[in-house]
């Protein structure tokens, strides 16, 4: 399981972001096929997938020559538990501080 | 409903804010009928702050972060009375992070905010954190 803070740090760039939405929404794609709709360099996506693929967010397969990436969204899962429990938790003791002061 | 556009709402949603920058955070606020004094009160009284938020903090930078069976979980950092305090801390289960609880008046009494972000790097100036024995 990867931690929040990976996934988090993955996900802070907005390149990244845009790079793993795309393979969300558009299915499995290569370096190649992402940079040609992207305003930027097939090394510096391939890098972004690097990056990606580290957090556990984009899986790799090799089709012949090409690597294909596909995004795993399921990942996202950590992160918004995390995101989910601290602000219920946060929520409660924020109730009971009203409580305390009534 | 996606994970991704789960993200997004997250993000956008005004009383569950998520925010993807420089750190992710969490923000909640709260509107309270007391005047900063006494909210203030509430978060450095040791017996008080336990009662409602689980954790007693000392006021002061480089105050502890005690949780009820005496174990330090993190650091104060930054304090400014009746405004603000900020400490880092790790909790048994989970990740590093950093608190801020603000205190703002209000024409009815005070506004309350607590923002948590997740930290990259681990607490200085605490012990090493034992898991829940």
């Amino acid at each position: 399981m990867k931690s929040p803070q990976t996934l988090f740090t993955a996900l802070a760039d907005p390149t990244r972001r845009e790079v793993f939405e795309r393979l969300s929404s558009e299915g499995p794609a290569s370096a190649t096929k992402l940079a040609a709709s992207l305003p930027i360099s097939r090394q510096a996506i391939q890098k972004h997938l690097t990056v990606l693929d580290e957090a556990g967010l984009v899986t790799r397969s090799t089709v012949g020559r090409e690597v294909n990436y596909s995004a795993v969204p399921a990942a996202l899962a950590d992160m918004t538990a995390w995101a989910a429990r601290v602000d219920a938790q946060w929520t409660d003791r924020l109730k009971r501080l009203r409580r305390s002061l009534g | 409903m996606s994970a991704t556009r789960w993200l997004h709402t997250l993000a956008l949603s005004a009383t569950a804010k998520l925010q993807i920058v420089d750190q992710p955070e969490i923000e909640r606020s709260i509107e309270v009928e007391a005047g900063a004094a006494e909210v203030w009160k509430q978060i450095t009284d040791g017996a008080l702050a336990e009662e409602w938020m689980g954790v007693m903090v000392e006021p002061r930078p480089g105050g502890q972060v005690i949780v009820p069976n005496d174990d330090v979980i993190g650091t104060v950092e930054e304090v400014v009375p009746e405004r603000s305090i900020t400490w880092s801390w790790r909790k048994p289960v989970g990740e590093p992070s950093q608190v801020t609880i603000t205190i703002e008046p209000t024409d009815t009494g005070s506004r309350v905010t607590v923002t948590e972000r997740l930290l990259e790097y681990r607490i200085t100036g605490s012990p090493p954190i034992v898991g829940a024995a």
